[in-house]
């Protein structure tokens, strides 16, 4: 055994890696850390010009805002200075988070529009044209089928608990995610009976243990097509399967029909059906 | 991997630091050991029931892997998802593509899907002129049913494309929505198009787990999740994308079924009990396909122990320092409890090694040896190095086989006097037997061995002296894998060719490999493989047991790959398979540690049948350290980390440890290297080790 | 000093009403109706004041546009504010909107959420119906500024309800400004301004241009709307001390909590703890007396009057050089219009 302290390893300032993406105008801590000491004296310097204009613009300020209320004292000016901070602060993490984005090569960041102005690495369309008016062809094509989607999602309760995080709270972590949700593979059996004289398809979305249920007309998305009324949806007699009937008269345009199947008690949505008249 | 980014940078230091002299060796600057190779297959099974050969040639990225990465590390989430849906948009084009192509001809005349979407460049006007657009190009999206409909699908996902790269934070729940209408559609359009459509089938697969992927990412709000993917590691993977819709057809197609090859992922090495945690496994995928540079895999041009151990050693002699070989770990002595002061940490007090060998001169052992210029590892010992080296080779010491008991002597090293710090870098599957007094008082230790899997491989590499092309095989040098169990992944050599010292060159070089189940054993986990359980014929029963597989491989398999390489009723050709005149050590023995065995020699007897192949080479990896490394579900969290500080003079390495990356492979190992540097030294900095901090 | 403006009134009325004209455009009209595309409309049709719409068409036309230019980001700001006053609604269990019972309170949770989802969607069509007037490049430059808007309003949000979640209340005026500066000033008046002057100026304006005006001006609204809900006579837009009901984190109940005594912030905490629903009249009662007690009002008020004072300053150096018109004049009486308000 030696006389000499035996040697111990230093603590590490953390034992685990940064998993956490979520707050994305602060990369990692080699972002800032590597962004300050790099730039540390320009970034300072930037820095203490910004600070001295905004303690410019606080002071005038101040002046302007005591012609205002006629009160001179220690709490407007503290008050000011504190607001006028916080906005430089702010103006300073946009700085910084464009830059980040800039020295990413403007491709990985998902914000690497908020720079420069121009699409990031990967847009699709060979024009900004191009995919605004996909955009509007998109939005309109699947409009039928958003509105059918909007009802089909499994269950109220995966609205609520996904539709919670949307734009509110960040999602928490812990919250079980609705592993029995039903995916749209899951369906109730349905017995359809069609009378037309054409090749019609049908598809239906319905969870399990439905009961007491009504579907008002099947609408086009075309305007001018009318309505298809006779349809009707009840339980079949000893089999408690859902039995839709629909009648597509002769001279019903071809084209796709959609509806919402509702809760005759509670109205609310319980899933859609579509029926396709082929031309 | 293109995307090792720790290994190639320490690699290309090391290569730097060397300097070694291009007129003298012909491995001298990094890229002469490494070359790129973007050409990539799995083996498609058709529905007929064929193996197609099911390639991708992966383009090259900008830059080369190590090169200095932007001041942070560039990955995020949200990033991957705009990925993955500009992989979504560009195989609904090809699908779309490989559509037209098959339409008849005549059927839909006059249909140009370009212009059945509308797809001008015109610009609208006012909004009542935009909106007449919009309803005849639906009204003939209507009309002229899948064709058009698929080339719709595809700008509805260009739109979520740009919506990815640019809106990253829309509300979460209608990123969801539209996922969910372009899953369904795509499923509704696509699927019946895929019957006795080979190609058509594949690109659904692919199209069907990337929606699978990303809805899984969004529904599980892992781009916000602080855990990133590890929130998911008590998923298996297709588990959880079966969760997300996945259908069974995908999650066993090819590219499924090749990630699971890759990491050995089968339980206790059973290829019917496919096994990985889904977080590690998306993490590793997400990394291997979006972030590689250069190309996507670089292929050695020499053994791995020539082009990387090598100059590794080298450069660490040059650093001043010094290798103790024939030193085999026996036990690693932690200090009593009662000899602690109060508030101390518990720390190594000593290390206990058995010594197998002596060198003669009592030097330092002189590993490698000149083959033509470049330094190399032999697959035997000098023994002429060693003091008693003649008996020891008369008696066969075999010194890398876990079962070789026979030693000249032990030494212990004390704390203080000998060594200050331990780094344990052994393989997992030898830290039960080593680190018996971590596992038995500290219970992370216990549950690390107990829940963090091993899994034996098998190998074998043959050389024909005839070419791929010859073969049946006329594609360029590739490598495939998710082809049969066992040897499903095949590694083309044909680049060693010239490394070989042949009197009469080989023409072509195969090397197979997969997962060994432990027959004998009672499960893979590293806990039960110790000395005493496993008799030393253990190792040659299950060598023998992978010489036969290789045979069965060869003789039935082989086939669906070479083509030329089988008889005409049948069975495997066993005079292609050429023999060494001389013992040479096979400086080419695939991508295996020292220890494999060499190609015997044989007289020139034109042994014709399947005893040819003993003169070839296979490898049962089933000493304990050699096992590799698992992520099996809900075990991610048993592992430590090199910068866990318990024991004060202690940090372990390898790619068993929580090193960010968590999978069996190069750079998970790399990276915990580097971690457990921080942990000793300060350096270098975490966010210097590229993709450790990742979401 | 108070001017009582006549001008700002009457062109909010007047932008309100074109903005609201050209909303209805956007609103779907096809079923579902009941359940969906009826409740979608129902906030934007219920009115409002407009200003956000205003500000950024009044922006526009000061920097030398004609108001129909501006038209369709005005209408979609009014439509994602109501879409996000829908989610507000819900987080924070409000009874009452804009004069009437709450979306929520009228068709329940998860009807009132899908709407709100749908109207956030609906919100973005304008914005690309936008590259027909304004050019491709002008209009993906307001989708980046709105993008930057959405993400900053989110993150704000999320402050205040972690700090409701938290039961936070030991918060100082600048945290509560921060929060504000995201949670609020981005949307309402910040975004709305810029987007305003990059259609003004096609796109031709400095990275962070009327920011510190959009921030003091966004600022003295929100305390000074925080204060109405306090001591406003009529009913303004929702029920009287529904802030006091949700917790809210205003710039009184943190100066309420700093001045008390211990054991009054006990019951201040024990208070804010528990669910809206467990919450008493007494209770809210008691919170609002002791604002008073401790001239939190006053100090709002005060305050509201200093982020005046410094967004007219902000106001002359950023619309310094700007020629004089009807436009210009209302953005500067807006911020006298905004504190003054009742």
């Amino acid at each position: 055994m030696s006389d000499r302290p035996r040697v111990r390893r230093k603590e590490p300032e953390r034992t685990a890696p940064i998993r956490d993406w979520s707050n994305m105008f602060r990369g990692p801590g080699a972002q800032d850390a590597a962004a300050r000491s790099t730039d540390s004296d320009a970034a300072g310097l930037h820095v203490n010009n910004l600070t001295a204009d905004g303690v410019a613009n606080g002071s005038a300020a101040i002046s302007a805002s005591t012609a205002q209320t006629g009160l001179v004292n220690e709490e407007a000016r503290a008050g000011i200075e504190a607001a006028y901070r916080i906005i430089e602060e702010h103006l300073q993490e946009g700085r910084l988070a464009a830059e980040a984005q800039r020295g990413r090569g403007g491709g990985a960041g998902p914000t690497a529009f908020a720079t420069a102005g121009g699409p990031g690495v990967g847009i699709a369309a060979d024009s900004i044209q191009e995919m605004v008016a996909q955009g509007i062809r998109f939005y309109s094509s699947l409009a039928p089928l958003w509105a059918s989607l909007v009802n089909s999602i499994a269950s109220a309760a995966v609205m609520r608990d996904s539709a919670a995080d949307g734009i509110s709270a960040p999602p928490i972590a812990s919250a079980p995610m609705p592993r029995r949700s039903a995916t749209t593979t899951s369906f109730a059996p349905v017995v359809i009976e069609i009378a037309s004289t054409r090749m019609t398809r049908v598809t239906v979305d319905l969870p399990p243990h439905v009961q007491n249920l009504t579907i008002g007309g099947l609408l086009a998305l075309e305007p001018e097509k009318p309505p298809l009324r006779e349809i009707s949806l009840t339980i079949e007699p000893g089999s408690n399967r859902p039995l839709v009937r629909i009648r597509v008269p002769e001279s019903q345009p071809p084209g796709a029909y959609s509806g919402v199947i509702v809760d005759g008690e509670s109205g609310e949505p319980r899933g859609t059906l579509t029926l396709r008249i082929e031309a | 991997m293109g995307f090792y980014e720790n290994a190639f940078r320490i690699l290309r230091e090391c290569y730097a630091e060397l300097n070694r002299d291009p007129r003298k060796c012909r491995m001298a600057d990094w890229r002469d050991a490494f070359a790129p190779e973007p050409l990539i297959g799995v083996m498609d099974r058709s529905q007929s029931g064929d193996w197609l050969p099911w390639l991708a040639l992966f383009p090259p990225a900008e830059g080369l892997p190590g090169d200095p990465v932007a001041k942070h590390n560039p990955f995020s989430i949200a990033s991957y998802l705009a990925r993955l849906a500009t992989m979504l948009r560009m195989t609904l084009a090809g699908a779309q593509k490989h559509q037209r192509e098959a339409e008849p001809a005549g059927a839909r005349a006059g249909t140009n899907p370009e212009s059945v979407t509308g797809c001008g460049k015109k610009r609208s006007t006012s909004s009542s002129e935009s909106g007449d657009e919009i309803a005849a190009a639906i009204a003939r999206l209507f009309k002229y049913g899948l064709l058009a409909t698929i080339a719709g699908l595809g700008e509805a996902v260009a739109l979520l494309e740009g919506m990815l790269w640019a809106l990253p934070k829309y509300p979460t729940n209608i990123i969801i929505r539209l996922l969910g209408a372009v899953a369904s559609e795509a499923r509704r359009q696509i699927e019946p198009l895929i019957d006795n459509d080979d190609e058509m089938r594949r690109m659904w697969e692919v199209i069907d787990l990337t929606l699978a992927v990303m809805t899984g990412i969004v529904r599980f709000g892992l781009a916000t999740d602080p855990r990133g993917f590890d929130a998911i590691d008590d998923y298996e993977l297709r588990e959880w994308l079966r969760l997300n819709g996945a259908s069974e057809r995908s999650l066993d197609s090819a590219v499924m079924r090749g990630i699971y090859d890759l990491a050995f992922a089968y339980k206790d090495g059973d290829p019917n009990h496919p096994n990985q945690a889904a977080g590690c496994a998306m993490r590793g995928s997400l990394r291997m396909f979006f972030t590689y540079r250069g190309a996507f895999f670089w292929r050695m041009q020499a053994a791995m122990g020539d082009v990387v151990f090598a100059p590794f050693y080298e450069v660490l002699k040059q650093r001043g320092v010094t290798f103790n070989f024939f030193h085999r770990l026996a036990h690693l002595k932690l200090v009593e409890v009662s000899a602690l002061a109060p508030g101390e940490r518990a720390y190594v007090e000593a290390l206990d090694f058995d010594v197998q060998a002596l060198t003669r001169d009592g030097g330092e052992y002189q590993p490698l040896m000149d083959v033509r210029g470049l330094p190399c590892w032999p697959s035997q010992p000098d023994f002429s190095q060693l003091a008693d080296g003649d008996r020891m080779r008369q008696e066969g010491w075999d010194f890398e086989s876990h079962w070789e008991g026979r030693k000249a002597a032990t030494r212990t090293l004390h704390v203080g006097a000998d060594f200050d710090f331990v780094v344990l870098g052994v393989g997992l599957g030898a830290i039960p037997e080593v680190a018996r007094d971590l596992t038995a008082r500290d219970q992370r230790w216990h549950d690390l061995v107990t829940h963090v899997t091993t899994v034996a491989t098998q190998a074998f590499q043959i050389w024909m002296r005839e070419d791929m092309a010859t073969l049946g095989w006329p594609q360029r040098q590739t490598a495939v894998s998710a082809f049969y169990h066992p040897f499903d992944t095949w590694a083309d050599m044909r680049h060693l060719v010239s490394e070989e010292s042949w009197p009469v060159r080989p023409r072509a070089i195969s090397y197979f490999c997969s997962a060994l189940p432990d027959t004998e054993l009672n499960g893979g986990s590293a806990e039960q493989s110790t000395a005493d359980s496993a008799p030393k014929n253990y190792a040659v029963r299950q060598r023998e047991q992978v010489r036969r597989n290789a045979v069965d491989f060869l003789s039935r398999r082989i086939k669906h790959l070479w083509p030329g390489a089988v008889r005409p009723h049948g069975g495997f050709r066993w005079e292609l398979l050429m023999t060494a005149h001389e013992a040479a050590h096979p400086a080419s023995a695939g991508a295996l540690a020292a220890g494999e065995t060499a190609a015997k020699s044989v007289t020139p007897a034109e042994d014709a049948g399947e005893s040819r192949f003993d003169t070839q080479f296979w490898t049962a990896n089933v000493n304990p350290s050699d096992r590799y490394v698992q992520s099996p579900p809900k075990t991610t969290g048993y592992r430590i980390s090199p910068l866990d500080n318990t024991y004060d003079n202690l940090t372990v390495a390898g790619d068993w440890t929580a090193c960010g990356l968590n999978v069996g492979c190069v750079e998970a190992a790399v990276m915990s290297g580097r971690l457990a540097a921080h942990a000793l030294a300060g350096t270098p900095a975490l966010e210097e080790i590229v993709g450790y901090d990742h979401p | 000093m108070t001017v009582t403006s006549t001008l700002v009134p009457e062109i909010l009325n007047e932008y309100g009403a074109m903005t609201r004209a050209a909303l209805r455009d956007y609103l779907p009209a096809r079923e579902p109706r009941r359940h969906l595309y009826d409740l979608v409309a129902e906030y934007p049709l219920r009115g409002g004041k407009m200003m956000r719409s205003s500000l950024c068409i009044a922006t526009a036309c000061a920097l030398g546009a004609h108001p129909h230019d501006a038209l369709d980001v005005a209408v979609s700001i009014e439509l994602l504010h109501s879409a996000l006053l829908i989610h507000d609604d819900i987080e924070d269990g409000s009874e009452q909107r804009r004069g009437r019972p709450t979306l929520h309170v009228e068709h329940g949770v998860p009807l009132a959420l899908n709407a709100g989802d749908t109207l956030t969607l609906v919100s973005l069509r304008p914005l690309l119906e936008n590259h027909g007037r304004l050019g491709g490049d002008l209009a993906m430059r307001i989708v980046q500024e709105t993008e930057r808007m959405a993400l900053l309003s989110a993150e704000g949000q999320a402050m205040e309800l972690g700090w409701r979640q938290d039961n936070l209340i030991a918060l100082d005026d600048a945290d509560y400004l921060r929060m504000v500066l995201k949670k609020t000033c981005w949307l309402a008046t910040i975004y709305p301004i810029r987007a305003g002057a990059l259609i003004g100026t096609r796109a031709a304006i400095a990275a962070e241009a009327f920011i510190r005006f959009g921030f003091f001006l966004g600022a003295t609204f929100q305390i000074q709307d925080d204060l109405l809900n306090l001591v406003a006579d009529q009913s303004y837009g929702k029920e009287r001390d529904g802030d006091l009901w949700e917790g809210k984190r205003t710039l009184m109940l943190i100066r309420l909590f700093r001045e008390s005594e211990p054991a009054e912030r006990d019951r201040l905490a024990a208070i804010l703890g528990t669910e809206r629903k467990e919450r008493t009249q007494d209770d809210v009662a008691w919170m609002r007396a002791q604002m008073d007690r401790y001239g939190c009002i006053e100090y709002a008020r005060r305050y509201a009057h200093r982020m005046a004072g410094a967004a007219l300053h902000e106001y002359s150096l950023a619309f310094g050089g700007i020629r004089e018109s009807r436009d210009k004049r209302f953005l500067e009486e807006m911020v006298t219009w905004v504190v003054e308000r009742n």
